[in-house]
């Protein structure tokens, strides 16, 4: 059991410190695919706490994002502050904006979660297409060019979104296996019982949607840096907020490395599209979103802890489950 | 004068929102499921009813039908050999579904109908009577009443029929259906159908009215959460009173606060009411 342990840890280092020096081998658009795949990283990840552990099941974690890339956008162009100062001031607003949107929003569940969450980013990306002076409104807003040449400023941007993720990695690692993380699942499985146990129910779904909140705005600050001009409908999307859920259940809810593998395997599929398919990416991740829900509704992590459930029976069983 | 003719421009709109959510709230209420691809379906929808019109000349009124047949259709084939496998999972999956469902609809219809606005003309688009000082399109009137009248329908036919009683039932207790031989497959079937062909219905509404878009789904689709959720799930009656409501409220704040704002006051009166009343104004239970 050590062993196994200390063969694991080692592992993970390893893995560390190839991602570490691997952009030094590669080119500009691989580091860039790599770079967004450790951004869905952090926002799989984040989701995955109060999605997958704690089964709040949000589908506006964008607006998190969104608030993250107009503090840093704001702050940078409008005071001139240093780019670290906008992603501090990024992680404490989606923090502070967590805690006051979830303390209200979370006495909801299952569907009618779905939709508040969905609606509370939907006006705020309403309310950022309308502040023209301070975001610039609708037209988008513009962050100042990063110094160096693209690949100086590849690996910048690389070495940030890969610092980010092995941080977000280890807070759902030591969340999860902390007294707040057993709290999150007790809520999960059955919020009554827990709260007759004893467990502040509210405070741990607010704590563990504030978390999830954290290094989402932190990535979408650096997102805007990143590709320099950030526009309400962009970084609120919807379709970001439902990356996240897509990404978490393909590789599988709950697990703390079922982000990881959902991301890297979608966000390398749809660039894959991009580049080959532009008019018809959407819809051929339409096509596969569809089949991720069919087919692996328990996710690829699943089959990788227990290699026996990879067998026809079990799919099938799977897949049958819900049906009517 | 005019703060009262806007305000029933936004009555007679609020009829056909009350259309398109009549759809969504059905499947939401009696199959728990929150249909994203809602708004593609009405996009669908509109689309069928321009191309009846354009292509066979028929009046854009009598191709309404004929396009609900259609997505009633589409709306069942899509439940057979997609929802159905996930039906009763949790909302994480169900979303997610119909999601990628909404992705690959608006994506095809992009490429097969290019992004261009299209819009049906009929010889009586301008044509209009006047009730005292007040002026009424003959097109809206009508869409006005068929609004109704698909409302009084769906009434009855969730209350008054056989299969709408199997519908009830399923929604009331799922396995004591199950015991009393209501083949739930079916009825979910028929249930989605149904919810397709309204959605179709209001997406004809708008082609007659508006200029129509494949990308136009997506702002219905909000519209649907908002009036399911202020009129409450549960009866056929909610729809239609949070439509004629969110009509009067559009055309309130797009007057008093201008219409870049009208998107927020009307997500965060969603947001408001699901906090405050999540069952909504008419909201029950049991259908």
């Amino acid at each position: 059991m050590v062993k196994d342990f200390e063969k694991k840890n080692l592992l993970f280092l390893a893995l560390i410190c190839a991602l570490g020096v691997l952009p030094l081998g590669i080119g500009v658009s691989t580091i860039r695919i790599l770079t967004s795949v450790f951004m869905y990283i952090v926002l799989a990840q984040s989701w995955n706490i109060i999605g997958g552990y704690t089964g709040y099941v949000s589908f506006g974690n964008a607006l998190f994002f969104g608030l993250g890339a107009y503090t840093t956008g704001i702050l940078m162009l409008r005071l001139h502050t240093p780019f670290v100062l906008g992603l501090l001031a990024s992680s404490a607003v989606a923090f502070g904006a967590a805690f006051l949107i979830g303390i209200p929003v979370l006495r909801l569940k299952g569907h009618y979660l779905a939709v508040a969450t969905f609606g509370v980013a939907e006006a705020l990306r309403e309310v950022f297409n309308n502040l023209r002076k301070l975001s610039g409104g609708g037209e988008g807003l513009s962050f100042p060019l990063p110094a160096g040449d693209i690949r100086q400023v590849s690996y910048l941007f690389y070495y940030i979104m890969f610092i980010l993720a092995i941080l977000t990695m280890m807070m759902a690692y030591y969340v999860t296996r902390s007294s707040a993380g057993y709290a999150m699942v007790a809520i999960r499985e059955d919020e009554d019982a827990a709260n007759v146990m004893g467990i502040h129910t509210t405070k741990y779904k607010t704590l563990a949607f504030c978390l999830s909140a954290l290094f989402t705005g932190v990535a979408g600050g650096a997102y805007g840096y990143w590709v320099t001009f950030i526009e309400p409908n962009n970084v609120f999307s919807i379709n970001i907020s439902v990356m996240m859920v897509i990404m978490v259940l393909l590789g599988g809810i709950g697990t703390l490395w079922g982000p990881v593998i959902g991301a890297f395997l979608l966000e390398i599929l749809s660039d894959l599209l991009i580049s080959r398919i532009l008019e018809y990416h959407e819809a051929v991740l339409g096509f596969i979103i569809i089949l991720v829900v069919l087919a692996a509704p328990r996710g690829v992590m699943e089959i990788v802890k227990d290699r026996k459930k990879f067998s026809l029976s079990y799919f099938l069983e799977n897949i049958r489950k819900y049906q009517a | 004068m005019v703060f009262i003719q806007i305000l029933l421009d936004g009555l007679l709109l609020g009829g056909v929102y009350a259309v398109i959510a009549l759809g969504f709230s059905l499947v939401w209420g009696i199959m728990n499921i929150i249909n994203i691809s809602h708004g593609a379906f009405v996009m669908l929808g509109a689309y069928a009813t321009y191309w009846i019109t354009t292509r066979s000349g028929i009046d854009p009124f009598v191709a309404l039908p004929i396009t609900m047949a259609v997505m009633f259709m589409a709306g069942a084939l899509v439940q057979r050999y997609i929802i159905n496998y996930v039906v009763r999972a949790p909302a994480s999956m169900t979303v997610t579904l119909t999601f990628g469902i909404q992705l690959l609809i608006v994506n095809l219809a992009l490429g097969a109908w290019t992004a261009n606005f299209r819009s049906i003309t009929v010889p009586y688009a301008g044509a209009r009577f006047f009730l005292g000082p007040f002026l009424f399109p003959y097109t809206r009137f009508f869409i006005f009443l068929i609004a109704f009248l698909l409302t009084a329908v769906m009434h009855l036919f969730i209350t008054r029929t056989k299969t709408g009683a199997a519908i009830r039932a399923t929604r009331m207790d799922l396995e004591s259906a199950k015991l009393n031989g209501v083949n739930i497959r079916r009825i979910y079937i028929i249930t989605f159908a149904v919810g397709a062909a309204l959605a179709g219905a209001a997406g004809g509404m708008i082609a007659i009215t508006y200029p129509i878009s494949p990308m136009m789904g997506f702002s219905y689709l909000a519209i649907s959460f908002i009036i399911s959720v202020l009129g409450g799930l549960g009866s056929m009656a909610g729809p239609l009173i949070g439509g004629l409501i969110f009509g009067l409220i559009e055309a309130l704040s797009s007057f008093l606060i201008g219409t870049g704002y009208k998107d927020i006051v009307a997500f965060t009166l969603l947001v408001v009411i699901l906090l405050i009343r999540p069952s909504g104004i008419l909201g029950r239970e049991y259908y």
